[in-house]
């Protein structure tokens, strides 16, 4: 803000100093009032360079029909701390933000409403229907899938759960059979394929993961420039320092080939090997083994 | 506007590289097909033979890479214009064969495509013996005219052509082209007895007349063993590459060698390492090009280093799976591979319909990035779609069944070499029916089609296919020999049903009285056994080639083997019974049986139908004696009326066995 400042006119920099003097967003012509009577800012000047520096997103402003409100752009951020903070200890409803309670109560409707699209955009708090009732509701964490789910889950398995004793009686299935077949037509139902439950990766990700896959290749087949595949149980053994879990190494050699810079290459006849070897390859969860890797050349 | 029917992404596995590909995308493999090209003009430019390897996923373009290559050599030659020298001798092996047979199948494949016409009717054989002609100055302006004249005068007499003699000379300076062999190619060169010339490239058995009227004379040479002389033909006919014309082999489905792939099998590929390294010192300007699936890299690994970094001498080429452009393209070129279709597209803007990148993107969801073969079974779908047409995909089970059958009664070449059948099928054959019996690695000699042990005992499987006369008494010396040698082993000696020893081969069948006698089993094979023995190892080696798959996904060769343990037909059974020792000796009458049937055999591939009582009087046996031999042969001699009558040749479902 220094830096904006010092680069700012005289007359912009007093009507900033000035506009900070409220805590709370002002209309113009209340601001125009208090300005001081030896103002180095003329009156005509004073809405053209608040507008430019609304235009350079140091100052805010509401427009409704004939009232015009200012207030500092730094102000606004104090009210959205304010406000996460509030949001951290539970969802609320965007209505219950507008009373003289809420920390952005103060702020015009358009102002309230831009500045929680703004939030929402930056992912510093969420907006998702409401577990129980209607409408949405504001929130600084995340939702938790669980929430939404319990409650449908408990009703399935209700009507379920009859029918699996049916089915235990009359001596057809054991509940455990019943519920593997439930499970695995649940899977099998999903609009998307489930593998396994992913989990954080552990090891390095990213730009730092992919140059060391790259230098991995090239120390084990200086060919490997040219396009020469590698062999991924060589590679993992060469890694493991870096990634010590296979899963670790798994996944970020799935993700970059996703990228198309690499390719990775499956081994059809997978049943042919020994559980062994088949640990050692890389696997997608889907029943696809990958036995080798080359750069896209 | 009509839909177009006819689904562009149906029948997307190319199993041989001679087809004429569907469409060509550039961009996909474009790097391994330049490092080919680049290959073929390094032969060119340096006087020694080199290697390339190709490595890819099953289905992701490795044949069509081939064909590919062949193609823009066929390319080039036209661009000559007419009359052009083809720019490279292209052969195709796939080595659907046994190890100890390698020899002799390149040896077969080298002359079946050498052999194999252009669209002119001029062979690779005429083209590559031309152009060494004008090469060395021996034949000007041209060529072909020339050779249309020559063969006019010279087709219906046995005359020679000088220059060809001369070149002959020239060459012999530097290879070991026998004089057999120079006639045989100066036949085959002048359109002379085509069928028998190339029958005997093939190392066929051929009669006494035969030879004699192709001017050659027969090969007794009991020192040389089967894979030794195919080896020296095959290096005498590779010396014929020139550096403006060499010969490009490619080796596919190298992986079918180890049909024992299961026992970390290494000898094998071994063998196969080796036949390069011979190759590559023998011929001056060949481009020997291996093409293996990803999964068995590691294996050819095995294979000695020396031999290994000749096979990859100008560099391994991998191919990638598909990126989504690259799957884009290859789609939109098949696609505008059907002329209907393209004309249909032109009023649309998307080059995708009737498909689109929407529908596309499912197969890239999925993570991985697919091979084309995954891409065109998932778009032959997206088209039935498009189509309203819903193809049901037939159970695995059913779809083996079909695979099977086809292979049975379509043998490759339309004839079924009993003793490949056995070298390459045997071993599978054991381990999927459980037997306590395997194939065993030791090298004895190549005489041996299989040596199969089974903790105890060891059992030698010999082919006696040779001709009767002086080639089969000395393979049946070399028996004898071999006896001596190893008298831990036993010996069962398999004789294709369709060649009988006559009775006028009066020294065969003495020699061969003499080992059975020593307790060698006599066999001959069921037809209906070895044909079903072949399509089960033509299957498994297209399940280990990754050719067999269902909806673009390869059958594992586990689910073909479960598969077959589940189905093994009575047929199989009664061959390996027929070939591995029984407890207790063969009663000694049964020697008497062979020769009669063998006699009864002889006639009927001589007459074709023939009364019993006219058989019985010719072989000087009572009719009940046929009549009960006749039953016994129920594979091969068909009978009319009951009790028979008349006895007829009979010729099994198929192609299979051509007389």
């Amino acid at each position: 803000m220094e830096n904006t400042l010092l680069s700012l006119s005289e007359e912009a920099a007093f009507l900033l100093r000035a506009l900070g003097q409220f805590n709370v967003p002002v209309s113009a012509s209340k601001f125009e009032k208090c300005l001081p009577k030896l103002s180095p800012v003329k009156r005509s000047e004073i809405r053209p360079i608040l507008d430019s520096l609304v235009e350079q997103d140091l100052v805010k402003i509401d427009r409704q029909s004939n009232k015009v409100t200012y207030w500092l752009a730094e102000l606004e951020d104090r009210l959205a701390e304010q406000l996460i903070t509030l949001l951290h200890d539970g969802p609320l409803a965007p209505s219950g933000l507008e009373g003289k309670n809420s920390p952005i109560g103060s702020l015009p409707p358009g102002g309230r409403k831009s500045l929680l699209k703004r939030l929402i955009k930056e992912r510093k708090i969420f907006e998702f229907p409401a577990v129980k009732g209607t409408g949405n509701r504001l929130s600084a964490t995340p939702p938790e899938i669980q929430d939404y789910l319990q409650v449908m889950i408990e009703m399935f398995f209700a009507k379920l759960r009859p029918l699996s004793v049916a089915f235990e009686e009359a001596g057809v299935y054991s509940k455990d059979d019943f519920y593997l077949q439930v499970h695995q037509m649940w899977i099998e139902s999903l609009p998307v394929k489930i593998s396994t439950i992913p989990e954080p990766v552990k090891g390095p990700t990213g730009e730092v993961a992919e140059k060391l896959i790259l230098e991995g290749m090239m120390q084990l087949d200086s060919a490997a420039i040219n396009g020469a595949m590698v062999s991924l149980t060589r590679l993992r053994d060469r890694l493991r320092a870096h990634f010590p879990g296979k899963v670790d190494f798994d996944r970020v050699i799935l993700k970059f080939a996703e990228q198309e810079r690499i390719s990775i290459h499956r081994h059809v006849h997978v049943s042919i090997l020994s559980q062994a070897e088949r640990d050692d390859l890389v696997t997608d969860g889907r029943d696809n083994y990958f036995i080798g890797i080359s750069l896209r050349v | 506007m009509s839909i177009v029917k006819r689904n562009p992404f149906r029948g997307s596995v190319m199993s041989d590289p001679w087809e004429a590909p569907q469409s060509n995308v550039a961009i996909v493999h474009q790097k391994a097909f330049e490092s080919c090209c680049k290959a073929v003009e390094a032969v060119r430019s340096s006087s020694h033979s080199t290697g390339v390897l190709i490595h890819g996923d099953a289905g992701s373009g490795k044949t069509h890479l081939l064909a590919r290559l062949r193609a823009h050599n066929a390319r080039e030659a036209e661009a000559d214009g007419p009359g052009g020298l083809q720019e490279a001798i292209f052969i195709s092996v796939r080595l659907h064969t046994s190890p100890r047979m390698l020899w002799r199948h390149l040896r077969s494949c080298l002359v079946n495509d050498l052999l194999r016409p252009g669209s002119n009717g001029e062979t690779q054989l005429d083209r590559i013996l031309l152009h060494s002609l004008r090469s060395h100055g021996l034949v000007k302006g041209d060529g072909q005219h020339w050779l249309a004249d020559k063969r006019q005068q010279l087709r219906h007499n046995q005359g020679s052509v000088p220059e060809l003699d001369d070149l002959f000379v020239r060459l012999t300076a530097r290879s070991s082209l026998s004089l057999n062999l120079q006639i045989i190619l100066t036949h085959l060169f002048l359109g002379r007895h085509r069928g028998s010339a190339s029958a005997w490239l093939r190392a066929e058995n051929l009669s006494d007349q035969v030879l004699e009227r192709l001017g050659v004379t027969a090969d007794y040479d009991e020192d040389d063993e089967p894979e030794v002389r195919a080896r020296q033909t095959v290096t005498a006919l590779s010396s014929l590459a020139a550096p403006a014309l060499p010969i490009i082999f490619c080796f596919d489905h190298i992986e079918a060698l180890a049909l024992e792939f299961d026992s970390n099998d290494k000898d094998s590929l071994r063998a196969f390492g080796r036949m390069i390294s011979t190759l590559q010192a023998s011929a001056a300007h060949t481009l020997l090009i291996s093409s293996i699936q990803t999964s068995f890299l590691d294996t050819l690994k095995s294979v000695c280093q020396a031999d290994y970094d000749r096979i990859r001498e100008q560099g391994i080429l991998t191919l990638n799976p598909l990126t989504q452009n690259e799957a884009e393209q290859l789609v939109i070129g098949r696609l505008n591979a059907v002329p209907e279709l393209r004309k249909q597209k032109s009023a649309y803007a998307d080059p995708l319909w009737p498909l689109s990148r929407e529908k596309l993107e499912f197969i890239y969801s999925r993570g991985i990035r697919p091979t084309p073969r995954q891409l065109f079974a998932h778009c032959a779908e997206l088209y039935d779609e498009y189509l309203n047409e819903r193809l049901v995909v037939p159970p695995i089970e059913d779809l083996l069944s079909l695979a099977m059958e086809e292979r049975r009664i379509e043998p490759v070449d339309g004839e079924c070499k009993v003793e490949e059948v056995l070298a390459h099928g045997l071993a599978p054959l054991l381990r999927i029916m459980g037997s306590e019996w395997t194939e065993s690695k030791q090298q004895v000699t190549d005489d041996i089609l299989a040596l199969l042990e089974n903790g105890q005992r060891r059992v030698a499987i010999i082919s006696c296919d040779n001709r009767p006369g002086p080639g089969l008494v000395s393979k049946f010396r070399r028996i004898e020999q071999l006896e001596r040698s190893y008298p831990s082993i036993e010996f069962a000696l398999v004789r294709d049903p369709r060649l009988p020893i006559p009775s006028t081969a009066k020294g065969s069948r003495e020699r061969r009285q003499l080992l059975i006698n020593k307790g060698m089993k006599w066999i001959e094979p069921n037809y209906e056994g070895i044909a079903t023995l072949d399509a089960l190892r033509r299957l498994l080696s297209d399940a280990l080639s990754g050719d067999l798959n269902i909806q673009g996904e390869t059958i594992c060769v586990s689910t073909v083997e479960k598969w077959l343990a589940e189905q093994l037909s009575p047929e199989l059974s009664d061959l390996v019974d027929k070939l591995l020792p029984a407890d207790s000796p063969p009663p000694i009458d049964d020697l008497d049986l062979l020769l009669l049937n063998e006699s009864i055999t002889g006639l009927l591939q001589l007459h074709r139908l023939i009364s019993v009582v006219d058989v019985a009087a010719r072989l000087e046996r009572s009719k009940s004696e046929i009549i009960e031999s006749v039953g016994r042969l129920v594979d091969r001699v068909g009978v009319l009326g009951d009790p028979p009558v008349v006895l007829f040749h009979l010729v099994s479902e198929g192609q299979l066995f051509h007389s």
